[in-house]
């Protein structure tokens, strides 16, 4: 099977990356299908359409995956993919972390840990106000799990049983420098969205398939919901694997024709 | 402690959280966007009335203020125009980060109102004075920042963030000021200065709790026949550079407020004195953490006091 759409385009712009770093777990996020199929991606800026809108809100709180998120709003029409090639270099709208204000199709400015989520749960309230069909998404990290700032915002989210909030959790394991158990471990981290008030599911990250019918809103809810989807940083490619030193990493040319010949395999 | 009764206004007091609470109920009412966000703060931020009116629109996150702004931004970012009101000292410090990244730097339609600023909380210590904030807040870009002075100006200054989209700081303060003395046509524009006071020979540039000890001062130093300018910079940013040029050809400025030297309006009106037109100026404010004491206790021990700024102006003119 060809590997999805994303991780092509994202690692086809890889050499593109500039030797000061980013950006980590491409893999271990790029599946997400709210961003890898366009049906899913129906994202606009609120601004443009007054929040009245059906369309849904995605809030990436891993705003240091900007290379997954950029090769998914260009594939999704948000601006030319040939932008691509400016990514991180200087002047460009196409920053290490997203912008709202310069890049379309970015809702929220991340990048410091710990900011999409109370985001969305405003954006949640003002629908719920609003009696607004629009639905909220927000993906965070699981390390960044450990900025207490999602907590407080977790409380809010179950105190006012925001049905219109779906986070989902990229389980990796991984932080940028070890395993997130081996660092201040978060499980059992079902059992801690459960007792703030939330509807959890547990899936595989990779599994696109099962993970549709638990976004696209067609099972009714009372309570906000928490997707912790398993992922493997690096799927894929035998030397990024679960490998959390290559959470900054760039790879080599060499690297790259080997990671782009087992993707493709 | 109340402060003591001004001499050169009336003697009657006025708390501004109630013309803030006035001024965003009356808004509320017409506007459906308007929704204030609070940190346990209710009480402390006078918006009972608020929420008994609009209890929807009443979000209270509980003590966690950087949820708070966060939240805010949100509800920005959801179409509302969200008043996120808490005690100054905790909505700057412990949420500067969401103020920088969710509010200043993706340019989101918040207004922050930092109740009882400076030293208004004296007794209760350097954790709760809230004495940084403007140095803070006036670095970041985007973020415009309201020092209002009366209720007069609170009220135009809550009309005047809520018509403004995007990001506004709002300096309020629970300590009793008089009703200053304006003109019927008088008019509040953000980044416009308003000059209370006529004079050639020094100006003083003060806002919020301090303009009205400046109006003092200043006629403490007109019976000395020196004739002060009074300056009321109730808009830090944007800035009134050309309020501050003007008041550099003066024979110097005072600058006074009720917040740390360091970078706050002293050092705003500094960086313009000093790059364009530079001329003697003196920067009164207090000097880091302070002692336990009422706010009228630091204010005298401080020299905030229409005595210390006459003195100020004197110093300045080598008088």
């Amino acid at each position: 099977m060809p590997p999805p759409l994303l991780e092509r385009v994202f690692y086809r712009d890889r050499p593109a990356v500039s030797s000061a770093g980013p950006r980590g777990s491409p893999n271990g996020y790029a599946p997400t299908p709210i961003h890898a199929d366009r049906r899913h991606c129906r994202t606009q800026r609120i601004n443009d359409r007054g929040g009245k809108s059906a369309a849904t809100h995605n809030r990436q709180s891993k705003g240091h995956c900007t290379g997954a998120l950029y090769a998914t709003l260009a594939r999704a029409g948000f601006f030319p993919e040939a932008e691509l090639a400016t990514y991180m270099q200087p002047l460009t709208r196409l920053g290490g972390h997203p912008d709202r204000t310069k890049t379309p199709g970015v809702e929220t400015n991340t990048g410091p840990l710990g900011h999409g989520l109370p985001v969305g749960v405003g954006i949640a309230i003002a629908g719920q106000i609003d009696q607004a069909p629009y639905r909220v998404f927000v993906i965070t990290g699981d390390g960044e799990l450990q900025e207490g700032s999602n907590w407080e915002a977790a409380m809010t989210a179950g105190h006012r049983k925001l049905s219109n909030l779906t986070l989902i959790v990229d389980r990796n394991r991984l932080q940028q420098g070890a395993r997130t158990e081996d660092t201040v471990s978060l499980e059992p981290l079902a059992d801690k969205w459960r007792a703030f008030g939330w509807n959890v599911a547990e899936v595989d990250g990779h599994d696109i398939a099962a993970m549709i019918p638990l976004l696209d809103g067609s099972i009714p809810r009372e309570r906000p919901l928490c997707v912790i989807a398993s992922t493997i940083k690096g799927k894929g490619i035998s030397f990024m694997e679960d490998q959390a030193s290559w959470h900054h990493g760039v790879p080599s040319a060499d690297q790259f024709a080997i990671a782009m010949k087992e993707l493709e395999a | 402690m109340s402060a003591a009764a001004p001499a050169a206004i009336g003697a009657k007091l006025f708390d501004c959280r109630d013309a803030y609470v006035a001024a965003l109920e009356d808004l509320a009412a017409t506007d459906p966007r308007i929704v204030a966000v609070v940190n346990d703060s209710v009480g402390s931020s006078k918006l009972g009335g608020f929420r008994t009116r609009f209890p929807e629109r009443l979000i209270n996150v509980g003590i966690a203020e950087q949820n708070m702004v966060g939240v805010g931004a949100g509800l920005a970012n959801g179409g509302k125009i969200a008043f996120v009101s808490g005690a100054a000292c905790f909505l700057t410090a412990r949420s500067l980060e969401q103020v920088k990244a969710d509010l200043a730097y993706s340019n989101a339609n918040v207004k922050l109102c930092g109740i009882s600023s400076g030293v208004a909380y004296g007794e209760l210590g350097p954790t709760h004075h809230s004495i940084e904030d403007v140095a803070w807040l006036r670095t970041m870009g985007n973020i415009t920042v309201l020092v209002p002075a009366d209720p007069w100006e609170t009220d135009q200054a809550i009309r005047a963030a809520a018509a403004l989209a995007g990001p506004v700081f709002i300096r309020l303060s629970r300590m009793g000021v008089p009703a200053l003395e304006r003109p019927a046509d008088a008019s509040f524009t953000i980044g416009k200065a308003e000059t209370l006071r006529k004079g050639s020979d020094v100006a003083i540039i003060a806002n919020g709790t301090m303009v009205w000890r400046a109006l003092d001062a200043a006629a403490a130093l007109a019976g000395q026949g020196i004739a002060a300018r009074v300056i009321n910079m109730s808009t830090i940013t944007p800035l009134d550079e050309a309020a501050i040029l003007a008041a550099a050809q003066t024979g110097g400025i005072v600058t006074v407020e009720e917040g740390s030297v360091r970078g706050g309006l002293g050092g705003a009106v500094a960086e313009i004195v000093t790059t364009r037109f530079p001329c003697p100026m003196r920067i009164l404010g207090f000097p880091g953490f302070l002692p336990t004491g009422s706010a009228e206790f630091l204010m005298e021990h401080f020299g905030l006091t229409a005595a210390g700024i006459a003195a100020a102006a004197r110093a300045v003119l080598g008088r």
